[in-house]
């Protein structure tokens, strides 16, 4: 039970929610600093929703892989 | 007819909760309070728990291994069972190589957070402390009492309640009858440099007062008076500050970079610089793999974050609602928040711990390729 793969879904969600919030807050920082507001935010959140889905697909495909070798 | 005994005692129970011992609502303060000061150090109760917390496991790992034998018996025997079925589930998933190596610092994250959210569970959190005035809430009203030479300040049933704006002065009427308005410092209690965390807890609590008392020590008076204020416990749940959880994971981070780098040497980088093909002449493909790498170290930072908040989410929510649940609803509907937060904590323990151990899997295996990580089926 404890191999499975499905454990590296458990932070999934949580996961995805923060590689979105994290690059976007680093961006409004940014943006702040420098006073281009809403520029690096937008691309900070564009990087944040490509590396929550990426990473996401990632896990899932780990999952969907050792499960297809199980069925044969 | 006994069950239906039971539930009209239960149903008695909430009533007279509800309508005589309810409290106040409490204040929820996310910092956690600084209790003393050693040296330059701001001693929160966070930390001055966690210290219990660890001091505990300590002893207790000190004491099972020197009852080690052969044939394990009593407690020792327990603890080194629990111990061992942990060590199998690593081994499982990491096989029992990378299982060994692995082992010490996750069986360490999950005891000691399984620990300390249990700790924060004890009825000894967030009743005693000391009491400072609070400003700019509303506040129970808490009688101060001379009981054996110790001032202290005791939270009635159901405490009358005075709501002071933010920038008011309040009032604290000493045994004396003397009344000493005080005035927002900027945060600053007389005896505490902090905010405290809950203005009134449950009806047995009970707060060390810092009344100056010195000019009439002859005359303790046993009189009752009001003090209004905030407690700042002593102990208070480990993982509801947000550097507990904060600091495991970054831990957890460096570990799972070192096992990485350990075992896959300077090619475990190449998945954060992605330069390979981009040198090799492919414009495309190279930009697409350095972008991939960018990705690929912004999702392990997101990682350490959504570490510490699903602890910390998990536990303060767990904590205001067993505070919420006491004042709302005395005696017996807690009882049962009781219980779900004895689950959440485990199972918060073994998603950390469980987490690690797969990201660590993760890092020592080869990238790119289908290669199984070493041992693991």
């Amino acid at each position: 039970m404890w191999n499975s793969p499905v454990l590296g879904l458990i932070g999934i969600g949580s996961y995805l929610a923060a590689a979105i919030v994290v690059p976007t807050v680093i961006g409004h920082l940014i943006d702040n600093r420098f006073d281009t507001e809403p520029a690096f935010t937008l691309v900070f959140l564009l990087i944040g929703l490509m590396a929550g889905l990426l990473g996401a697909y990632r896990q899932l495909q780990e999952f969907l892989r050792v499960e297809r070798k199980d069925r044969g | 007819m006994r069950v239906s005994l039971i539930v009209l005692g239960v149903l008695v129970l909430i009533a007279v909760g509800v309508i005589f011992v309810g409290g106040p609502s409490p204040a929820i303060i996310v910092a956690p309070e600084t209790v003393f000061h050693w040296g330059a150090l701001d001693v929160t109760n966070t930390m001055f728990t966690s210290w219990f917390v660890v001091l505990f496991l300590v002893v207790l790992a000190f004491f099972v291994g020197r009852n080690l034998s052969l044939v394990p018996s009593g407690f020792s025997g327990a603890v080194e069972a629990g111990v061992e079925a942990f060590f199998d589930i690593v081994v499982q998933v990491a096989g029992e190589k990378n299982g060994r190596r692995f082992f010490p610092l996750v069986a360490t994250i999950f005891f000691f957070v399984l620990v300390s959210n249990y700790a924060g569970l004890l009825p000894i959190n967030n009743v005693i402390g000391l009491t400072e005035p609070g400003f700019g809430k509303k506040q129970a009203v808490l009688e101060h009492q001379t009981i054996a030479g110790f001032e202290l300040a005791v939270i009635p049933l159901n405490p009358e309640q005075v709501d002071t704006g933010a920038g008011e002065p309040i009032f604290i009427e000493y045994s004396d009858g003397r009344v000493v308005e005080e005035t927002d410092d900027g945060g600053h209690a007389r005896a505490l440099s902090s905010v405290a965390h809950v203005s009134a807890s449950a009806p047995f609590a009970i707060g060390h007062t810092t009344a100056p008392n010195a000019e009439n020590e002859n005359e303790q008076v046993a009189s009752v008076t009001r003090f209004s204020g905030l407690i700042a416990p002593y102990f208070r749940s480990v993982m509801t500050d947000v550097n507990a959880p904060l600091a495991i994971a970054i831990f957890s981070f460096i570990f799972v970079e070192f096992w990485g780098l350990q075992t896959l040497g300077l090619s475990y980088l190449k998945k954060f610089f992605g330069f390979g093909k981009l040198l090799r002449g492919d414009i495309g493909g190279g930009l697409i793999d350095v972008f991939v790498g960018l990705l690929e170290f912004i999702s392990e930072l997101s990682r350490m974050v959504s570490f510490t908040f699903r602890l910390f989410g998990n536990i303060f929510a767990g904590e205001v609602l067993l505070l919420m649940m006491t004042f709302l609803v005395p005696f017996v509907l807690v009882d049962v928040f009781y219980g779900l937060e004895l689950f959440v904590g485990l199972v918060q323990a073994f998603v950390f711990a469980m987490l690690t151990l797969v990201f660590a899997v993760t890092a020592v295996s080869h990238h790119g390729d289908d290669h199984e990580p070493e041992g693991a089926h």
